[in-house]
């Protein structure tokens, strides 16, 4: 009980040193910790000058994490990003570390790279480490990839590929901030002095965070409930809902099964519980399956978008989840 | 780790039974309802025979089972686990802690206490509540659909002016049947006494009752079904009459063998007791007869005796022929002939003088007997008991003793009977008339039956006997010739003047005959005769033409 406390007040703590900085966009934050305290990597999608640098640098200035930020352009190469081997002064081959080596990488506008970067990045997000010159360097830990990228201005990119995007656990939609929330966003920016941010956390902390997650209980039943959600978006599964054999080419993969506990487990904790309810998965839902699921012409013609999707499908699995007892 | 406050989750499960029970007794009613809604249609349509008792018992032990079932089905605690933490928003606690219950990992300890703090919380009749829900609103609609389709198929205010005067037709004769059988199959005698048969035909009888009562067949189907019952009530009264019959039979041998006995001991073995018992002055006549026929036989004889010894004489002379000789030989042997017949004639006439003597010495010794008052009473009762099973076999006649005879008689033979125990002819004698009694009685009751039901007109009347009357039948039973010829004779008045010897005027009025008694003849019997006779005068007699015609349509709207 004492740890999971520890838990919901460290991510509070962080969530709130964030949040000096950041005006508005809980969710937003709120998402990134959860990366975060999983272990998963965040894409946050969102038009330029949202903060989507200054939530990433805050959160590294929070935990007293090592921050590194790759700014992706069609002409960068793999070697920017994992780093290469120098021939050093010693006439011997040294391996100069990339931005990549960091605790927090920040990946800004990363479909603006070429595939062959974007895959080398995909190594390392999902192996935790990169291969340079027949060498394998590990990453360090904790590692996290905040990446951005535009949904205009959609010239000279190149869209992620699914096996690319389904590497993250969350999928952030970062909104524009309200009248009030820019206000402020002015008066912190262009006033004298700025918010300085300390470290409420540490690097073992976040380890230790992740260490909790796996700890926390789902019921059998709630997992089925899960899964549910899962394979009710495969258009061509038995459980397929109505929505997803019409709209989707593609449902979730189970990787998105495991986003789901996993994020599911830490919305648990937050809300004080060590068990993960439906109504976690719910939430995690749309953040961890509006990037895995690959819609079909017609709901682009039916102008249907991967969260209008997730929410008749969610609402698909609650109909069937019944009551055992009737009465 | 134990499952969460089990003793908590019992009283959870208890009340889900109760719940479910409530929820039992409304599916049942809906069910027992909706079958009582299809039998009140079939009701209406004439398919089958409901009222509201039926009905209501139908829906009532429906729901009742519904809530014995809702009751008796078990609660797994997974599901109420489950159940619970829906109902009262617990966000999965209950069902995972009983999931996790043997789980010893970081949060498992404070997994248990937070359920327990939520179990403690929550109230088991916030969480499961009785609803009145779809179930109760369906139980309730379809019970008033049941009970407007039986209303609508009962009430005669959707009726036209005959179907109504058919009803009320059906309901009297319901009535009346309902009558016949209380006042000769539903008496606490009658029960006692009644065979598998007439149990039956009681059975019968009151389902008829009910259908009538509900005046929803038609009176054609009605009336047949009245014969039938009828018949059945005449089979049977006739298969008592024959068993009376032969219950009488078997007593008359009884007392025969009884008389023989009682000759026996007097050392009179050889007596008839046929003869014993004939009349005094036959007896004297007969005696009279047999000692001039001896006496007859005996004269003869000895005139024979005599010319047959002067025969002798003569043959003793030596002068005579050789065809005188021959002549009286045969002279001789004819009268040896008939001196033989003479005497044989003699001592048959002597044997039957004895005979006579020795019937009157029985008679002597069975007056005894017979002069015993009761045994004169037995035999009348015997003989009014043949009487009366030959009346129910012809169904003729009246009872030839009241029921309070018959009773008395019953009991004066069951006190004999107790007497008597030790004499073994008197108790077969006495046993065999009880059974004639008994037999008699339940003939008598199936007799009733069957004249009241209807099935033999009362002659001259042209109307079912005290049975079932229902005017304008329509169809009648062909199947059996009695119910065919049933008077149905309009009434109606024809004015004229006749001309014989001058004019004169008259009325005629042709209506089916109400005057007279009832008769013991069933009026086709003697139908035919009276037509003949009406046919033959008409031929006599110099009548118009047209009221020849009209005899002869009267005759034949009786046959019809």
């Amino acid at each position: 009980m004492q740890e999971a406390q520890w838990f919901r007040d460290t991510f509070n703590a962080v969530r709130s040193e964030v949040q000096k900085a950041i005006v508005g966009q809980p969710d937003i934050v709120e998402g990134a910790l959860i990366g975060l305290a999983v272990g998963g990597h965040v894409l946050l999608e969102g038009m330029p000058g949202l903060g989507k640098t200054l939530l990433v640098r805050s959160i590294s200035q929070s935990l007293n994490m090592e921050f590194s930020r790759i700014q992706f352009t069609p002409d960068m190469m793999p070697a920017d990003v994992t780093g290469t081997n120098v021939l050093s002064e010693g006439r011997a081959f040294e391996f100069r570390r990339g931005p990549i080596f960091a605790n927090i990488v920040l990946a800004d506008e990363i479909n603006r790279a070429t595939p062959k970067t974007q895959s080398a990045m995909l190594e390392a997000m999902q192996e935790r480490s990169v291969t340079v010159g027949g060498r394998r360097h590990e990453l360090k830990e904790p590692f996290l990839v905040l990446a951005t990228q535009n949904p205009v201005e959609q010239e000279g990119t190149y869209p992620l590929p699914e096996a690319q995007l389904d590497r993250f656990l969350f999928k952030l939609i970062v909104p524009y901030p309200s009248k009030a929330e820019l206000a402020e966003v002015v008066n912190r920016t262009t006033g004298e002095a700025s918010a300085v941010l300390s470290a409420v956390a540490h690097q073992e902390d976040v380890l230790q965070m992740r260490a909790l997650v796996r700890q926390v209980f789902i019921e059998p039943n709630v997992l089925d409930y899960g899964l549910s959600l899962i394979v009710a978006t495969h258009p061509e599964g038995a459980g397929a809902s109505p929505v997803a054999k019409r709209y989707c080419r593609f449902g979730a993969s189970p990787r998105g099964a495991q986003s789901l506990v996993s994020a599911g487990k830490v919305y648990a904790l937050l809300d004080g519980r060590q068990r993960v309810s439906r109504e976690d998965l719910i939430k995690a839902a749309k953040p961890v399956l509006r990037h895995r699921i690959l819609l079909n012409f017609e709901a682009e013609a039916d102008g249907m978008t991967a969260d209008k999707v997730l929410d008749e499908v969610a609402a698909f699995v609650k109909d069937g989840d019944r009551d055992p007892i009737k009465v | 780790m134990p499952e969460p406050s089990p003793t908590r989750l019992n009283r959870f499960a208890a009340r889900v039974r109760l719940v479910r029970s409530w929820r039992g007794l409304a599916i049942g009613a809906c069910l027992g309802a909706g079958l009582s809604a299809l039998w009140a249609a079939a009701d209406w349509l004439g398919w089958t025979v409901t009222n509201w008792a039926w009905m209501g018992a139908l829906t009532a032990g429906c729901a009742v089972l519904g809530a014995v079932v809702g009751l008796a089905l078990s609660v797994s605690s997974r599901d109420l686990a489950r159940s619970i933490d829906r109902r009262a928003e617990l966000k999965d606690c209950l069902a995972t802690a009983n999931a996790f219950a043997a789980s010893d990992g970081l949060f498992a300890e404070s997994l248990r206490d937070d359920a327990k703090r939520s179990l403690e919380v929550v109230n088991p009749k916030t969480v499961f509540p009785f609803r009145v829900g779809r179930w109760h609103g369906g139980a309730v609609a379809l019970t008033a659909l049941a009970a407007t389709l039986f209303l609508l198929g009962n009430t005669p205010l959707l009726l036209n002016d005959e179907a109504k005067k058919t009803r009320d037709e059906l309901k009297k004769a319901g009535e009346k049947v309902d009558r016949i059988t209380r006042e000769n199959l539903d008496t606490p005698e009658a029960k006692a006494e009644m065979s598998e048969a007439e149990k039956r035909l009681a059975d019968q009888l009151r389902k008829f009752h009910d259908e009538l009562e509900r005046a929803r067949m038609p009176k054609e189907e009605a009336m047949q079904k009245a014969n039938e019952l009828a018949k059945k009530a005449e089979d049977l009264a006739k298969q008592k009459a024959k068993e009376t019959e032969k219950h009488l039979d078997d007593a008359q041998h009884a007392l025969d063998k009884m008389q023989r006995d009682a000759l026996a001991k007097a050392g009179m073995d050889n007596v008839d007791p046929a003869s014993a018992q004939m009349p005094p002055e036959e007896l004297a006549q007969r005696e009279q007869q047999a000692t001039e026929n001896f006496q007859r036989s005996q004269s003869m004889a000895n005139a024979l005796q005599m010319q047959l010894n002067a025969l002798q004489q003569k043959l003793k002379n030596p002068n005579l022929t050789a065809a005188e000789r021959k002549a009286l030989e045969e002279q001789k042997k004819e009268l040896e002939k008939k001196l033989q017949a003479s005497k044989s004639a003699a001592e048959r006439a002597k044997k039957e003088l004895e005979s006579l003597k020795m019937s009157k010495q029985a008679q002597e010794i069975l007056k005894k007997i017979q002069n015993n008052p009761l045994y004169k009473q037995l035999q009348e009762l015997a003989k009014k008991m043949q009487k009366d099973a030959k009346a129910t076999e012809d169904h003729e006649g009246r009872p030839q003793m009241s029921d309070e005879e018959r009773e008395a008689m019953e009991k004066e033979m069951q006190k004999m009977l107790a007497e008597l125990k030790d004499d073994a002819a008197i108790q077969k004698y006495l046993e065999e008339m009880l059974k004639a009694m008994q037999s008699g009685k339940s003939g008598r009751r199936s007799g009733k039956l069957c004249l009241n039901l209807g099935l033999f007109p009362i002659p001259g009347t042209g109307q079912p006997g005290n049975g079932i009357m229902m005017n304008d039948i329509g169809k009648v039973n062909h199947s059996d010739k009695p119910l065919a010829s049933q008077g149905k004779t309009n009434t109606s008045m024809i004015t004229g003047n006749r001309r014989p010897m001058g004019e004169e005027t008259y009325v005629e009025i042709k209506a089916p005959t109400t005057v007279g008694t009832r008769s013991g003849v069933p009026y086709v019997k003697v139908l035919p005769s009276y037509q003949k006779k009406a046919e033959s005068a008409l031929n006599r007699q110099e009548i118009p033409k047209e009221q020849e015609k009209r005899v002869k349509a009267y005759f034949d709207s009786l046959n019809h």
